[in-house]
């Protein structure tokens, strides 16, 4: 299963993939475009997403979540939450985020996304992100 | 299996540059069904839409800040709108209930990741 990735400008391409997330108790979803991101330890969603499927969202576990530059941290909360990739459907733990960086992306990082997929194959010079087998 | 099929599948390999499809596609004409081939070659036709690098430079130009509502091409856009509810919202009243959301970011800053704190 190969995604394309998207070009915002030229030498700015991101290996960004359309996904559903579906609450699990009420079987809402919404289709949600968000960024493959290796480096990223969880996936964290926007916190309007959360609200369109029903969840309260600092209902949730909290952590904290800081950029790359020292001295801000933001609060983001783990929900149950099924995520569907191609047409197949897993339950993953994911973050949602009420104020998501403006210039930032939904990301689908190693717990609840890369952990799904027996293997994810970035090829940058093709500009295509490949999906192997659903775990 | 029949010889035009096996053609169809062999030039759709090639086009798309699919060897390992091209690989399963021949194992199917000798034991697979028609059904199945048909199958294959539909999963080959969308495999090749998604292999090109979708353009959103439009999409960055015109919504920057935005929500927008994609239709299934990922680069049309249904609606745009300031919150991801009023993009959903305005999406549904012109006919497509189930868009793709997507937040357009302010700016292209170079973006690497957060830092995420357990």
């Amino acid at each position: 299963m190969k995604f394309a990735y998207k070009q915002f400008a030229s030498g700015i391409e991101r290996p960004i993939i359309p996904i559903i997330i579906r609450n699990p108790v009420n079987q809402q979803s919404v289709r949600y475009q968000a960024l493959v991101d290796s480096g990223a330890d969880q996936c964290i969603f926007s916190g309007e997403i959360g609200e369109l499927i029903g969840l309260d969202i600092t209902a949730g576990t909290e952590h904290t979540v800081s950029g790359v530059v020292a001295g801000q941290t933001r609060p983001y909360y783990m929900h149950d939450v099924e995520i569907e990739v191609g047409g197949r459907r897993r339950p993953a733990t994911v973050g949602f985020m009420p104020d998501l960086a403006p210039n930032g992306h939904g990301l689908l990082g190693q717990a609840g996304f890369f952990d799904l997929f027996s293997f994810v194959k970035f090829e940058r010079p093709k500009g295509t992100v490949e999906l192997g087998a659903l775990l | 299996m029949g010889q035009p099929l096996f053609f169809m599948a062999s030039a759709a390999a090639d086009k798309y540059g699919c060897l390992g499809n091209g690989a399963a596609l021949v194992t199917m004409l000798r034991f697979g069904s028609v059904r199945k081939i048909r199958i294959m070659l539909c999963c080959l036709a969308m495999e090749h839409d998604t292999l090109e690098i979708k353009d959103w430079s439009p999409l960055f130009a015109n919504h920057r800040g935005q929500w927008v509502a994609l239709a299934d091409d990922e680069v049309t856009v249904l609606a745009a709108a300031p919150t991801a509810k009023a993009a959903l919202a305005a999406s549904a009243s012109k006919g497509a209930p189930s868009p793709i959301l997507y937040r357009v970011p302010d700016t292209l800053d170079t973006f690497v990741g957060y830092e995420v704190c357990l």
